[in-house]
Order: structure tokens, then C-alpha cells, then sequence
């Protein structure tokens, strides 16, 4: 796109500079193409390559108008509507300049952190109320305490970019679209807590975002922002990307502990927890992509600033991904509060295939799936809780009238018994069991409906991780509440 | 062949060396342990022996098996017993209706992975899992099995899509774990697993 529109401004002799930056998150617009014009930044899309000529005689380079042209970026509704703290930048500034970085406030957060005790910056972060976004919802700033009250004579700081969950995408457009935040985010956690060495541990899907994340911390070294001396402070911190081959389970954290380590990704019992013996057996911050580029934010604006948005004890705001069958896929940040509904509907645009929404997975492949009758549940970590589900990564995956839940729950369960890392017994040989029941279901024996329902609590009670201990959410989810796909006796005589 | 396990009694995980002492409570016993040791210790210290396949007395908690799942008052879930280090004035129960059905269910995935033939099995009678099918009551296995880490194996690498490869090795490191455990004899999952299947 980038090389069309240079030959196409050349052979008309015209100058332009084209900046490649990160993705807006409005995914049915892209590619999206950006003019910069006195009314502000003027948006096309979605553009091909064979597009780019009438663009051109559409004056576009003056935000002239076109079939493609959507008017000024920042008033497209979807945009428009959200709330980007941790997202600011991503899409605005050109990933890897740091001069545009501090354009748009970034280090800022540094700046104030390295003029704070350590002990005031943890205190800070908790009283965000910043949450792991991970999925499982710890308060970060908790976390961060217990290994800032270990004593050792290393310790680390761990980034989760292992992002395996269906639907999500929202790691990878931070560390494509705004690296610097993500290590801004981490220099913080180091100096909090005492660590002078960093890891991304990130998954060789992602090329690009491990590209850029190389090149920026290779920049923010030349910069001073890590090495010896961040920002000329008495702090040492440094860190680097591993890459791990894709196994789900390795965004477990013990899992990503092992492995970084160079061993099978196998999950480790807890005790000891990874904040007092994490990797290499030392006292180990492990935070979500998501947590640690909200961090920033927190120590720039303050505790209270983060902490007023949000609704219950959800505070702040969550990148939601909307995906799926869905007329407005994309990235949508927001404070915690929106209905389902709201997002499915209104600024997900509802289904692409114009059918009606049939379920709705939220929390990626262990997260539970929701009828519309569930559309008034609260965006927040208890409302999805209560509800039997989860927000997990904060991934929506929608799908219409034509899905057969049978077969997402058998789905769920094959998915189980590939990635399992097969240390424990439920999940190791539980999710084969899942498969073949499920099966059984199909072929219309209805016996197996009850002995499906005691696997799940088997495997939901007696599973050590959240991967065996999850998988029955989808499966349950699917047999509670769409009981007629499974009814396979009643679908054959009919 | 019972009475030699009573003789070198197996207390699940090694003892720790701690000169501080930790009182707690399991199954209504105060028993008082060196901190560090596990609950599965506490608990076969004050007589009380928790189901298990995974431990050993000789080797560190692995925590894989989930048969010494366990109650404590306070804490969520039911966490394995033999990684769960105990607390001063932990409660912690270890025989209810929930653990009964956990364990139970979990011994039957184990059975529904194992080939049928105990009774032509060189160690019939003297076999852990055998024991602790019995304790757990188990009678009947309601799955239908199809993929098994014996018929996989005998079967072509590549016909099978449910991740064999990982069963089985989880299966020899068991069966490792077992064999130190033990030089009593080789234990039955490791025999039976050499035996030809159906
Ligand atoms: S639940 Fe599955 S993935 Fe997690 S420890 Fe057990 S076997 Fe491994
Ligand atoms: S004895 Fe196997 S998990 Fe504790």
C-alpha cells in the first residue's frame, strides 16, 4: 500500500511523506489510510492497492472526498466513543520514534517514577486498582508489593506476551503500534520492585511485534531509558524478547516461567508463588502486556485518575476485542460498564452475516459463551463472574444462528486435550474423555449428557491450572444455555 | 505383601527440616509439624493417610495425579495436598462428600486410560493404583474410551489426533516416579503398560 501510493504521488510529481503507523484497531477499515490536513487526520478505508489511483484524483492529500473516505479520524463514532489511556498512542504515532513517543506524553510515567521511592510507586499502582489483565484479575499493585518485600539478589520482571486466546489481538497492536509503552511500563515495574532484568516473552506468531519490540529496546537503550542508568537515575534495568513456539499453556505463568527457562512448558504447583520464587527461583513480577502498558498512564495521571473509571471493583479501563462474526471488528478501550449488548450490538454493528447473534464467547477458548438473554451482563470481572463466565483477555468472539454448539463444546475439549501441557490427570485425560463423550452425545445417547456435566466438575475442581480447570465453562456454558443442540435423539427423529 | 507397606510407611512427602513448629488441625486432630512440610505430611503424621499416586516420601511433591485433593477452611478451590505447605491454626479437612466424588471422578479417567487386564496382571494384588481404585470405591467406569495411551501406542504415529505423545509421557514419568518410590517391585500402571492390549 505504502509503495502504491509513493509511485502513484511520483509519477504525478507530487511530495508526500508516508509514516507507517500502528493499527487505529478499526479492523474493517483497514487498511486504513490517514491524510494529515488542517481540518485534523482525515481517514480512507478500507484501501487496496488498485485504490490508490482515484484516490489521488479524489484530492485526497486535501481530504477530498471519496467512496473510501470517512471524514476526520478522530470523530468516527467507534473511536470516537472509547476511552484510550493505555491505547493513546497506538495508531497515531510512528511506533518507533521516540521524539513522537514524548510528543504524545510518553515516559512521562517514567519521569515521575524515578523521582518516587519505590515504595510510593507501589502504592500508587495499587491504589489505581489496577487488576491483571491477563485474566485472572489480581491486583497488580499487590503483586508488585510481594516481590518488592522479597529479598534477593536478583529479581525480574516478566512480560506476558503470550497472547493465545481467540479473538485477541490486543498485545500485539501495543507492541506493534506502541512498543515504547510497553517498556516504559516495565522500566516502572523494575524500579518498583527492585529488578534489574526483564524478559517479553512473546510467541513466534508474531513476527512483526517482535521486529519492532527489538528495535525499540534497542533504541530506548541508545536513549538511556534502559541500561545502567534509566534516565540517569541510580536504576539499572535492561530486558529482551524470548520467544516461545505457541503453546497455549505457556501463558499460563508458571508454564512461561519454565519455559523461558529452557524447560517444557509444564505448569508448576503453586506455592511457591512466582513473586517469591518465579524464574530462575528468584522473586518474579509476571504481568499481562495489557497491565504493564496501563502503568504509564497511572504513574503520569495518578492513582485517582485511573482509579474513576470503572464500574464496581473494575476500575480503569479494558481494551476490549471485538471479534468474530461482527460488522465492526476491532479494538474498542473503554472503562469497565458496558452491557454485552451494548458491545455486540451497537458498536460491534451486530453480525456481518446479517443473521441474528445466536452466542457470544467471551474470555477466549476456557471463556464461557452467552446467549442474547445474557446481553444486559455488565462488562466487569464480578458481573462476568457471577454470570459463570469470565473477561479473560477481554476478547469477544460473536457468532450467529448458524453455530452448532455441540460442536463448540466439543471444540472446547479438543482444544483442551492438544494444548494440555499433560501433567495432571483431569485435564491430561479428562479432555479426551471430553471429545468421545461429547461424540457419544452426538450419536444421540443421551446418558452422556449426565456424565459430561460430572467430567466438567472433575475437571473444573481437580485441574491444577486454569486449562483444565476452564475448559467446562465453554462446555457448560454451551449445554446450559443452548440445551438444544444437544438433543441430537429429537434433531434424528425429526 | 500389605504388610511390608506398613512396614516402611510412605508419608507422602519428604520431612522438612525446620526447628519451627506448626500447629494445625486435620480432620478435627491438632497435629503440630517443622513449617515447610506439606499438608499430605501433617495429615499421614497424625495418622490420617490422604489418597495418593503422585507422591512420595522420597521425592519432592510433583502434584500431578489429583487424588490428595483436600478441604481448608478459608481458602477456595481444593487444592492438592501434597504442594500445599501448611499455616499455623490451618483447618483442613480431608474425607467429605466432594472430595469423595472429585477423587472418584478422578480415578476413573485414570482406570479409563488403562488397559483391562488386572487379573493376568504380574502385580495384581500388590498395585497402587489397584489399592487406591478400591479405597476410592470405584466400580464402574462410565466412558467409552476410544483413544488410550496403550492403543495409541500400538497403533501408527499419525492416526491419532488427541496428543497421545504427551498421555504417554506423563505416564512414563508416573511410572518413573513410581519405580523410585518403590524397590519393592515395578508398580502396575508401568507392568501393565508393557502388556499387549486388546
Ligand atoms: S490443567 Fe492441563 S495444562 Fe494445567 S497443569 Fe493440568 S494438565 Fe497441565
Ligand atoms: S499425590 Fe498426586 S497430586 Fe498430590
Amino acid at each position: 500500500m505504502a509503495a502504491a501510493i509513493e509511485r502513484e504521488a511520483s509519477a504525478r510529481n507530487l511530495d508526500v511523506t508516508i509514516i507507517r503507523n500502528g493499527s487505529r484497531g478499526m479492523l474493517w477499515l483497514e487498511t486504513l489510510v490517514e491524510v494529515r490536513t488542517d481540518k485534523g487526520r482525515v481517514a480512507y478505508g478500507p484501501v487496496k492497492a488498485s485504490d490508490v489511483p482515484s484516490l489521488f484524483d479524489a484530492g485526497f492529500l486535501t481530504g477530498g472526498d471519496h467512496r473510501l473516505a470517512h471524514g476526520v479520524t478522530a470523530e468516527i463514532p467507534f473511536l470516537k466513543g472509547q476511552t484510550r489511556l493505555t491505547f493513546a498512542r497506538c495508531g497515531v504515532t510512528d511506533p518507533l520514534s521516540l521524539e513522537d513517543y514524548r510528543h504524545y506524553k510518553g515516559l512521562k510515567g517514567l519521569e515521575a517514577a524515578v523521582a518516587m521511592t519505590p515504595a510510593e510507586i507501589v502504592k500508587q499502582v495499587t491504589d489505581s486498582g489496577l487488576r491483571g489483565r491477563g485474566g485472572a484479575g489480581f491486583p497488580t499493585g499487590i503483586k508488585w508489593k510481594t516481590v518488592a518485600d522479597a529479598k534477593a539478589d536478583q529479581k525480574y520482571i516478566v512480560c506476558n506476551a503470550d497472547e493465545g486466546d481467540s479473538g485477541t489481538f490486543a498485545d500485539r497492536m501495543i507492541m506493534e503500534g506502541d512498543p515504547f509503552v510497553l517498556i516504559e511500563g516495565m522500566a516502572i515495574a523494575a524500579i518498583a520492585v527492585g529488578a534489574t532484568r526483564g524478559y517479553i516473552y512473546t510467541r513466534s506468531e508474531y513476527p512483526h511485534a517482535i521486529a519492532i519490540m527489538q528495535d525499540a529496546i534497542a533504541i530506548a537503550r541508545r536513549e538511556g531509558i534502559l541500561g545502567e542508568s534509566v534516565l540517569g537515575s541510580s536504576h539499572a534495568f535492561d530486558m529482551e524478547v524470548r520467544v516461545g513456539a505457541g503453546a497455549y499453556v505457556c501463558g499460563e505463568e508458571t508454564s512461561l516461567l519454565n519455559s523461558l527457562e529452557g524447560k517444557r512448558g509444564i505448569v508448576r504447583a503453586k506455592p511457591p508463588l512466582p513473586a517469591l520464587e518465579g524464574l530462575f527461583g528468584k522473586p518474579t513480577v509476571v504481568n499481562n502486556v495489557m497491565s504493564l502498558a496501563s502503568v504509564p498512564v497511572i504513574m503520569d495521571r495518578g492513582a485517582q485518575f485511573y482509579r474513576d473509571f470503572g464500574v464496581g471493583r473494575s476500575h480503569g479501563t479494558i481494551p476490549i476485542q471485538l471479534a468474530g462474526n461482527l460488522k465492526h471488528g476491532g479494538l474498542y478501550e473503554t472503562a469497565f460498564g458496558l452491557t454485552l449488548g451494548e458491545l455486540v450490538n451497537d458498536i460491534g454493528g451486530g453480525t456481518i452475516s446479517g443473521r441474528p447473534v445466536k452466542a457470544v464467547q467471551v474470555g477466549g477458548p476456557l471463556g464461557a459463551y452467552f446467549p442474547p438473554a445474557l446481553f444486559d451482563t455488565i462488562f466487569d470481572y464480578e458481573a462476568f463472574a457471577a454470570a459463570g463466565g469470565l473477561i479473560g483477555h477481554a476478547g469477544v468472539v460473536v457468532f450467529d444462528d448458524t453455530v452448532d454448539m455441540l460442536a463448540q463444546a466439543r471444540f472446547a475439549m479438543e482444544f483442551c486435550a492438544i494444548e494440555s501441557c499433560g501433567k495432571c490427570t483431569p485435564c491430561r485425560i479428562g479432555a479426551v474423555r471430553g471429545v468421545e463423550t461429547v461424540d457419544r452425545i452426538a450419536r444421540g445417547d443421551a446418558a452422556a449428557i449426565p456424565l459430561l456435566e460430572s467430567l466438567c466438575s472433575t475437571m473444573k475442581s481437580g485441574s491444577l491450572c486454569a486449562l483444565g480447570g476452564f475448559t467446562p465453562y465453554p462446555v457448560m456454558s454451551a449445554l446450559t444455555h443452548f440445551p438444544a443442540d444437544f438433543d441430537r435423539m429429537k434433531e434424528a427423529a425429526e | 505383601m500389605k504388610d511390608s507397606r506398613l512396614l516402611d510407611r510412605d508419608f507422602g512427602t519428604p520431612a522438612a527440616r525446620s526447628e519451627k513448629m506448626i500447629t494445625l488441625t486435620v480432620d478435627g486432630f491438632e497435629v503440630s509439624v517443622p513449617e515447610g512440610t506439606s499438608v499430605m505430611r501433617a495429615a499421614s503424621e497424625a495418622g490420617i493417610s490422604v489418597p495418593k499416586l503422585c507422591a512420595t516420601d522420597m521425592l519432592d511433591a510433583f502434584g500431578s495425579c489429583r487424588l490428595c485433593l483436600v478441604e481448608i477452611e478459608g481458602r477456595a478451590g481444593t487444592p492438592a495436598s501434597c504442594t500445599t505447605p501448611v499455616a499455623p491454626g490451618m483447618v483442613v479437612h480431608t474425607q467429605t462428600g466432594k472430595l469423595k466424588d472429585l477423587r472418584k471422578g478422578v480415578m476413573e479417567l485414570y482406570i479409563s486410560d488403562h488397559p483391562l487386564d488386572c487379573l493376568t496382571c504380574a502385580a495384581n494384588g500388590d498395585c497402587e493404583l489397584q489399592d487406591m481404585a478400591g479405597a476410592l470405591g470405584l466400580r464402574d467406569v462410565r466412558y467409552e474410551a476410544v483413544d488410550t495411551h496403550f492403543r495409541a501406542r500400538n497403533a501408527a504415529a499419525t492416526s491419532i489426533r488427541s496428543g497421545w505423545p504427551r498421555t504417554r509421557a506423563t505416564r512414563i514419568s508416573l511410572m518413573t516416579r513410581r519405580n523410585a518410590s518403590s524397590a519393592r517391585a515395578a508398580c502396575a500402571p508401568a507392568r501393565k503398560s508393557r502388556a499387549p492390549s486388546p
